[in-house]
């Protein structure tokens, strides 16, 4: 196709885009819609996995040593452990007799009663730990096993035992919300995609006599097929800006709510950090969309 | 050979409906046809047999010596630049003006601006609509919106030019404008067939006359009147 065809064609396509401004506005309203849903899906998706995320970083399991053990030898431990570079373990932190009396002083207010009980017992009577954290929840059972396995002589006890019971139940919650969350997100993605389609499908069945007769005066299948593409993308295109400015309109909207309900929440801070990839990830979603949908609706009005 | 044959020509719709019976006639290089019969006689689908629009079940069309359902498909488009034509309702592209509906036709075929300015001004001149050119469909009669139409139709100079009821939603002066206009076209060489039911204008048209009924010819006559009979 010669350029200045070309030229021409994706004329055709921005004024079929702007004039029939009634049928744009609805294509386009339909759209937005659809492209919203997603968007609040992927938002709500963040939110739930940066929950999951700190709710899993609270979860460890300390390794209590011996009192005969010094720090040296744990610190040695530490290292080993770290140098290992096993894959189940995502952080190892040290903490050593003296941080964990302070620690526990704090949890407890410092209150009189309990400084009096240690004083009566004239010395430090919590011993020195390492906490570690899993990669993943369910890989705990293995990590205590291999710590008692390869460092049984110098430990007190693991208190994994005593977690056992919040962490399968956590974990089973974990996994339910996460495939619950991809299952809602999959489903919101086909609705949108297949509101899309028929919308598009509608917009073209509306000017359906103008293929018509532009096949009648000469114009051949890609002279009419180019101009709808380019209106299929800039359809996905308005529709992703204006999806994405509801999207951002919504978590102002709502941020104060959020304030109450949880404490030092702050979601505009929270999801501004990831706005910029979101509205990304929609312009693009929603030009492919918009070109898939013209692409297979174009077909039927086009030369066979 | 002439420059339209239609051979023993049938068609058979999808639904089992036979709209054309074994139709043959030959058309020439700058008659000037009237197709008359009552409706549903099968008037459009012989058009449409003609400019490709339609494929015959059975028997040949040929344009210009050439087998037409032998036209590769992606030459079709190019092959209908040898007609224009025009309907009863227009078939105006409504989101453009009246310039631009006329240029259509000139820039799928890949003309120049300069080229397709001069020749869309020129044509609207000779149709009566020149002052109209940056006007919508919406906002000019229906006389004026077939003149454009007409315009659209000719604009590339096709070797035939198909109207199909061009007048069947005009008022009598329009109507006699539209058939002046399609006089004219015919004058400058370019064959006309023209499907009609308007009696008046037939018989003032004193040219070659082709009634159908029932998808068959029934009468040819080289200086015909509109007389349905039977
Ligand atoms: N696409 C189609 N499918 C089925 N039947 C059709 C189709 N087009 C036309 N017909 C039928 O064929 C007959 C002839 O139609 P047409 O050629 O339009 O007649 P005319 O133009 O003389 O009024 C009519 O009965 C019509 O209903
Ligand atoms: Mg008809």
């Amino acid at each position: 196709m010669k350029t200045i065809k070309l030229a021409r064609v994706l004329r055709e396509g921005w004024q079929n885009f702007y004039r029939d401004k009634w049928l744009t506005l609805a294509t386009v309203i339909i759209i937005t819609l659809s492209l919203y849903l997603i968007g609040v899906a992927i938002f709500l998706g963040f939110g739930v996995l940066h929950v999951i995320d700190s709710v899993e970083n609270r979860i460890n399991i300390s390794m209590y040593f011996d009192f005969t053990v010094d720090e040296n030898k744990i610190l040695e431990i530490k290292k080993e452990l770290e140098e290992k570079s096993i894959k189940q373990i995502q952080s190892i932190t040290y903490i050593s007799r003296e941080k964990a009396l302070e620690d526990f002083m704090k949890q407890e207010g410092d209150s009189k009663e309990i400084k009096d009980a240690l004083d009566m017992i004239g010395e430090n009577p919590l011993p020195a730990s390492l906490v570690i954290v899993a990669n993943d929840t369910s890989d705990y059972d293995g990590i205590d096993k291999y710590l008692h396995q390869e460092y049984d002589e110098y430990i007190m006890n693991t208190n994994l035992e005593k977690n056992k019971g919040v962490i399968s139940e956590l974990q089973k919650f974990i996994v339910f919300v996460r495939n619950g969350g991809i299952l809602l997100g999959m489903l919101f993605a086909i609705i949108a995609i297949l509101v899309t389609l028929n919308t598009v499908r509608m917009s073209l069945y509306a000017h359906r006599k103008e293929f018509e007769v532009m096949r009648l005066v000469g114009a051949s299948n890609l002279y009419i097929k180019i101009p709808t593409l380019v209106e299929g993308i800039l359809y996905g295109f308005a529709s992703a800006l204006l999806a994405s400015m509801f999207l951002i309109g919504t978590i102002f909207a709502i941020n104060p709510f959020a304030k109450q309900i949880i404490e030092n929440v702050n979601i505009v801070d929270f999801y501004g950090k990831n706005i910029t990839q979101v509205i990304l990830v929609m312009i693009i979603f929603g030009i492919t969309l918009g070109f898939i949908s013209s692409f297979l609706a174009i077909q039927r009005y086009l030369e066979k | 050979m002439k420059l339209i044959n239609l051979e023993n020509v049938s068609k058979e719709y999808n639904d089992g409906f036979i709209a054309l019976d074994n139709v043959t006639c030959a058309i020439d290089q700058g008659e000037f046809i009237s197709l008359v019969g009552s409706s549903g006689a099968g008037k459009s689908t012989l058009l449409k047999m003609i400019y490709a629009d339609e494929f015959p079940s059975e028997g040949t069309v040929y344009f210009g010596g050439r087998d037409i359902s032998e036209i590769k498909r992606k030459i079709l488009p190019h092959f209908r630049r040898n007609f224009g034509t025009v309907f009863q309702d227009f078939k105006l592209l409504q989101q453009k003006t009246v310039f631009e509906n006329v240029a259509y036709t000139l820039e799928v075929q890949g003309k120049s601006d300069a080229q397709i300015y001069d020749e869309v001004h020129n044509i609207l001149k000779i149709m009566g609509m020149d002052d109209k050119s940056d006007k919508y469909p919406y906002q000019i009669s229906g006389g004026e919106q077939q003149r454009v139409s007409l315009a659209r139709a000719v604009i590339h100079r096709p070797r035939v030019l198909i109207a199909d009821e061009p007048t069947g939603n005009l008022d009598p002066i329009s109507a006699l404008s539209i058939v002046k206009l399609l006089l004219k076209i015919n004058s400058f060489g370019t064959t006309v067939i023209l499907a009609t039911h308007d009696k008046s204008v037939v018989d003032k048209l004193n040219r070659r006359v082709i009634l159908m009924d029932k998808g068959r010819i029934v009468r040819d006559d080289m200086h015909g009147k509109y007389i349905i009979s039977g």
